[in-house]
Parts: C-alpha cells; sequence; structure tokens
C-alpha cells in the first residue's frame, strides 16, 4: 500500500517540475500587441505638407463636363470642400494570413491637426501574426467616403437645379457623402476586359511592404507596420451622369482621390489604380533619422528609399506613356454616349443629335481600331502600354515635406540601412499631382547608412 | 412444519442477501474508477476578453485511498479556445487531485475536488508552445447506473498560474463544465 502511494506521490511531483518550463506570459500576450499597425492619409511618413487651399479649386478637369464648378453656384449650391473623411475597414491579412479580423470605421476631420493626415497616424486593431517574414499587406477596403458631394438635375428648361447632397451609408447609418470606393474596384483599363467582374482592387487593396517588408518576431517588444494611403493633398472633384425618376439628366459632384495616375475622362466611372499605398515596418528602438537643411531656396520634400534602389525605382519617367485617346481623328477608347436632353427647347434636341452623329463618327473609327487590326497594336497593345507604363509607380517608404530654409528630419528609419535621399520641390505636387523622376529640381541622391541620427544631409 | 421452515429459511436468505448486495453496491463507488467527460470550456475574469467559449473533453482515473470517502485522481483533457481575432489557446491540462465524498444519504454521489499539476499551451499564430502550472477546485456529481457505470457531471475552475514568468499580470481562468460517464473498475 505504501508504494502506491509512492507512486502517485512521484507523479504528482513529475507533473510540478514539468510545469516550470514556461517563459512567456501567454494571457498577456493574448491581452496584448507587440505588433502595431498604424494608418496614415499622408504621403509623407511623418511631417506632412499642410493641406493647400489651392487644390480644393484646381479641380475643374476633364471629369465636370456637363456642370462646371461654377456653374453649381447658378443650380443653387456650390459643391463645398469636403470636411469629413470616413474610411471603413473589414480586415487585414499579411502575404494571405488573417491577423487583423477587427472591422473598423473611422470618423476623420480633414484639418491638419487630425492624427490621420498629421504624421501621427491611427491604429488599427489587430492581433500577432506568425513570427516570419511578410512583403505584402492586403486591406479590405469596405467604405471610403467624403462628405459635401452634392446632386444636380436639368430641369425641362435646360437649367441645373440643386437636388440636395449625395447620401452613403457609414457605420450602419446613411449620411451625406459620396463612397468613391466603389469606383475604386476596377480601373478603366481593366473595364476594358473581358474579366473585369473578376477584378477588385479594393477588396482586398494590395500593398507592398517596402523597405525590406515586415520581419515579425515575438522578441521584439513592439514593431510597427505603418501603412499610408495617399489622401491629403491628393483630392479632386469629379462629376458621374445619370436619370433621375423623372428621365431627367442629372449630375452628382463629389470628392475623391486624384486620378493623376489614371486620368478619369469625362462620362466615365472607374477610378481604380488611383488609389496609392506604400506600408513599411519598423521597431522602435532600433530606429534612427535623418536630417539635414533645404538650402534650395524652395519648399520640397525630403524623400529616402532603400539602397540600392534609386527614385527612378518608384518614380515612372516623365516621357508619358500616353492614354489611348478618343477624338474625331483617332478612337483607340470606347466613346461614350451623348446624354438625353431634358430641355423642351429645340436647340437642346439639335445639341444632342449632333453630339449623336459625332458618337457615331466616332465609334466607326474606334471599331477601324479594333475590328480590323489583326496584330491589335492600335488598341491592345496601346492600352497594355499604357496600363504597364502607370502601374510601376511606387510611394517612396520615407518621405518628409520641409519648407525652403528650413530642417527636415525623416524619423523612425531602420537601424544599419543604406537609404538614397532625394529633394523633390513642393511645385510638382501642386494640383494634387505626384512627381515624376527625373523633373526638374530633383536633387540627389545623397547615400546615408543610418547608423543613429544622422544630420547634416543637407540639399 | 416443514413447509413453514423452509418459508423461513429462504426468507432469512433472502434478507441476508438483499442486505449483502445493499452493501456490496454502495461499495461500488469505492472501487478505482475510469471514465470521460465532455461539455463547454469556458474562459471568465478577463481571460474571457481574449477567448471564447468552446467543446472541450478529457479523461480521468480515480483510486481509492484508506480513507473511504477521500480518493485520488489524475486527470487529463484537451481544450481549445477561439478568439474573436485570429489568436486561439489549445490547452493540454494534466493534473493530480483529491476527491471528498459528501457524506450525505442521496440518490446523487457528491464530491468536492481540489488539484494541481500542469498544463501545456499552444498559442497561435504566435507559435508559443509551453508548459504552465495549474490549479483547479471542482464539483461532481454522479448517480449509478448498476454495478459499473456511472453518469454524471463536473464543474472545474481552473486556474493557470502565470506569476513566476516575467512581465506577467494575469493568468489563465477557465470553467469546464461538463457531462461524465465513468466505470467502476477492479476491485470485488
Amino acid at each position: 500500500m505504501i508504494k502506491r502511494y509512492k507512486s502517485w506521490a512521484l507523479l504528482c511531483i513529475a507533473a510540478a517540475v514539468i510545469t516550470g518550463c514556461g517563459d512567456k506570459p501567454l494571457f498577456d500576450e493574448l491581452a496584448t500587441n507587440r505588433l502595431k499597425v498604424v494608418l496614415k492619409g499622408t504621403f509623407e511618413s511623418n511631417g506632412p505638407r499642410d493641406w493647400q487651399a489651392p487644390l480644393w479649386t484646381a479641380t475643374d478637369h476633364g471629369s465636370l463636363n456637363d456642370l462646371t464648378s461654377a456653374g453649381e453656384t447658378t443650380a443653387g449650391k456650390a459643391t463645398a470642400a469636403p470636411r469629413k473623411f470616413m474610411l471603413d475597414i473589414a480586415e487585414m491579412k499579411l502575404n494571405g494570413s488573417p491577423f487583423a479580423n477587427y472591422r473598423h470605421t473611422y470618423n476623420l476631420d480633414v484639418t491638419d491637426t487630425n492624427p490621420f493626415f498629421n504624421g501621427t497616424g491611427v491604429e488599427f486593431d489587430c492581433d500577432d501574426p506568425e513570427p516570419k517574414h511578410y512583403s505584402k499587406l492586403k486591406v479590405y477596403l469596405r467604405k471610403l467616403i467624403f462628405n459635401n458631394g452634392e446632386l444636380y438635375h436639368l430641369n425641362p428648361s435646360g437649367a441645373w437645379e440643386h437636388d440636395g447632397a449625395l447620401k452613403a451609408i457609414f457605420k450602419e447609418s446613411t449620411i451625406d457623402g459620396f463612397d468613391f470606393n466603389q469606383l475604386l474596384v476596377n480601373s478603366y483599363y481593366d473595364s476594358l476586359l473581358e474579366q473585369d467582374t473578376h477584378i477588385n482592387r479594393v477588396f482586398p487593396f494590395s500593398i507592398v511592404i517596402d523597405d525590406g517588408g515586415l520581419d515579425y518576431s515575438n522578441k521584439d517588444e513592439e514593431t510597427v507596420l505603418e501603412v499610408r494611403f495617399v489622401i491629403k493633398n491628393f483630392v479632386k472633384k469629379y462629376e458621374y451622369d445619370s436619370y433621375n425618376d423623372d428621365g431627367y439628366h442629372q449630375v452628382g459632384h463629389y470628392w475623391a482621390v486624384s486620378d493623376w495616375l489614371r486620368e478619369m475622362k469625362a462620362d466615365e466611372e472607374p477610378l481604380g489604380g488611383n488609389l496609392l499605398a506604400v506600408a513599411r515596418a519598423y521597431v522602435p528602438g532600433k530606429v534612427g533619422s535623418i536630417s539635414g537643411q533645404n538650402t534650395t531656396g524652395v519648399a520640397g520634400y525630403a524623400v529616402a528609399v532603400p539602397d540600392p534602389k534609386t527614385i527612378a525605382d518608384y518614380f515612372i519617367s516623365s516621357t508619358a506613356v500616353p492614354r489611348p485617346p478618343c477624338n474625331d481623328i483617332a478612337c483607340e477608347d470606347s466613346p461614350k454616349t451623348p446624354y438625353l436632353p431634358a430641355g423642351n427647347s429645340v436647340e437642346s434636341f439639335l445639341d444632342y443629335y449632333l453630339k449623336y452623329e459625332q458618337y457615331k463618327h466616332r465609334h466607326n473609327e474606334f471599331y477601324n481600331f479594333v475590328g480590323t487590326d489583326s496584330s491589335n497594336t492600335d488598341y491592345e497593345d496601346a492600352w497594355n502600354a499604357y496600363e504597364d507604363y502607370v502601374k510601376d509607380y511606387r510611394i517612396p517608404p520615407l518621405a518628409t515635406y520641409v519648407p525652403s530654409g528650413s530642417n527636415y528630419s525623416l524619423e523612425n528609419v531602420p537601424l544599419g540601412k543604406t537609404y538614397n535621399v532625394y529633394f523633390i520641390p513642393a511645385s510638382i505636387f501642386n494640383n494634387a499631382e505626384l512627381p515624376h523622376a527625373g523633373e526638374a529640381g530633383q536633387l540627389g541622391p545623397l547615400s546615408v547608412t543610418v547608423n543613429g541620427d544622422e544630420s547634416g544631409r543637407d540639399f | 412444519m416443514k413447509f413453514v421452515k423452509s418459508i423461513v429459511v429462504v426468507v432469512c436468505i433472502l434478507c441476508a442477501g438483499a442486505a449483502y448486495a445493499e452493501r456490496r453496491e454502495a461499495d461500488y463507488f469505492a472501487r478505482p474508477q475510469i471514465g470521460l467527460w465532455f461539455g463547454p470550456v469556458t474562459p471568465v475574469f478577463d481571460t474571457n476578453q481574449v477567448l471564447d467559449t468552446n467543446l472541450g473533453g478529457g479523461l480521468f482515473f480515480r483510486y481509492n485511498t484508506p480513507y473511504r470517502p477521500l480518493k485520488m485522481g489524475i486527470d487529463g483533457s484537451y481544450q481549445y479556445f477561439p478568439s474573436k481575432g485570429v489568436n486561439s489557446l489549445a490547452m493540454w491540462p494534466v493534473y493530480g487531485s483529491l476527491l471528498y465524498r459528501i457524506p450525505i444519504k442521496f440518490a446523487l454521489m457528491l464530491q468536492l475536488k481540489a488539484g494541481a499539476g500542469g498544463s501545456h499551451m499552444e498559442m497561435k499564430p504566435d507559435g508559443i508552445s509551453q508548459w504552465e502550472p495549474m490549479f483547479t477546485l471542482g464539483f461532481e456529481g454522479s448517480f449509478p447506473a448498476g454495478r459499473i457505470i456511472n453518469i454524471g457531471f463536473r464543474i472545474d475552475y481552473i486556474y493557470v498560474y502565470e506569476g513566476y514568468i516575467k512581465g506577467a499580470q494575469r493568468g489563465g481562468h477557465i470553467v469546464n463544465t461538463g457531462i461524465t460517464l465513468f466505470f467502476n473498475v477492479g476491485g470485488k
């Protein structure tokens, strides 16, 4: 009997000895995160440029062909600059592995002090992923909304009338605004493809984790994954066309990301491929900075890319491959049908029929380009060449704005890496545009190996 | 007269048999027992904020001590906890325990339980895998379904202790509830 109890006692002691092995507080690991996802709405990784007021007025481009900004006031109400940006993200994945499946909505003020736009960033809830290397982040975008969109229609007298604010659903409630995420699903190039219905550029929206990717380790106290969407100073006003319930031509004027990379022309809807983003990772405590003075005499941006890459690996050439045109001479793009007039005047109908004749002429031209060219050099190849050109645009992992004569500092730069630092004049960014490689005024590169706070890198 | 004697002898034998059988029946529960359980495993207190309820189950073995109401036991189970996010925790608790049978004459056998042991923990996707000490308090009830089979229920509170790990501010609080099926084995 004594022996039997000895066996039990030994078993209990063995169990107690075995239990001393753990060294990670699991329940604290479950309750806290080592990976922090920070979302920013800026081209800059820190120190962004303020919202530039002229950008809100420099928006009358090809999309607003039926009702101009000036005409809005006559119609009853101008489409004012947006004051709110609303973001609804379903989840994120790293290389296809789920790690952040907490839906999150953000209602952000379009100001220079809002964390999303001031370089600080807003956090997205996540769990810690498996410790390994990740090169891509997939963001499942549900909604991207700017408020202050307006609806107008053409009345029987041929004048535009204001109908009220555009509506969208955000956080399961109807709000004033326009969800332009729905237009980002396809680019215009995608819409020309047979498989366009199978393409979705925003669900998920795939973002390259630049500067070496994310090497996640649960030995580091904290790792930051910075995700930047280029929103600030990259916004334009657009117009969409439809008919209202009474059969009158109506247009909606709304705000969305700039179509600088893939131009939206009149009477088009797809805006996909114009939401630009970049992600990068760093471990706080294992970072330095690159700083210097801007002595160029003009305001600009300090931009750093990881060596051996150069700025030409990020910005596409300024020698543009043009978007295939559609005009009365050469139409390599499907022409858009004119809208029926609502007016009861003879002139409006004559105008419509004239436009319709032009449409038919262009359609015949388009048919010639598409239908008679067996090698497709005029249509398919032209569009493929255009897409190949624009799709290579990348946002640099590190950038900051620097006024003339001021000091700049690129913050949270991983230690031990070498960067090529460039100066880009701010004027290139005007009119909601981004720079091309090799444009006038660009300086650099300065090769900087970051071993701490690297100062004196003046331009 | 012979007939009457025979009846008296038969009645005595039957009564003695019934009395004997009753005593042996009460002893069945005192035999070594082996069984299994199955039911919800529920994180409680702050553990409930990071893990979700799921189903779990396990095996156990019980042995007598010289003091009849007291038994010794060993339990092993598998408990998997998902979460609202992507985290999950798989636990394999293995522990020894002492069980005290509440001396109440009742159709149900009621037992109190206290134990300690270790739990193998595997957290995903972090990939952390380790043993941790654990303690348990429990309450069990069962009724016999014949000489061998017992059917019952159990409610166990499990505390996974992490206080010895640097930086730990929490521990694991789990409640196991389940139905049990166990067998009286061995003995006479």
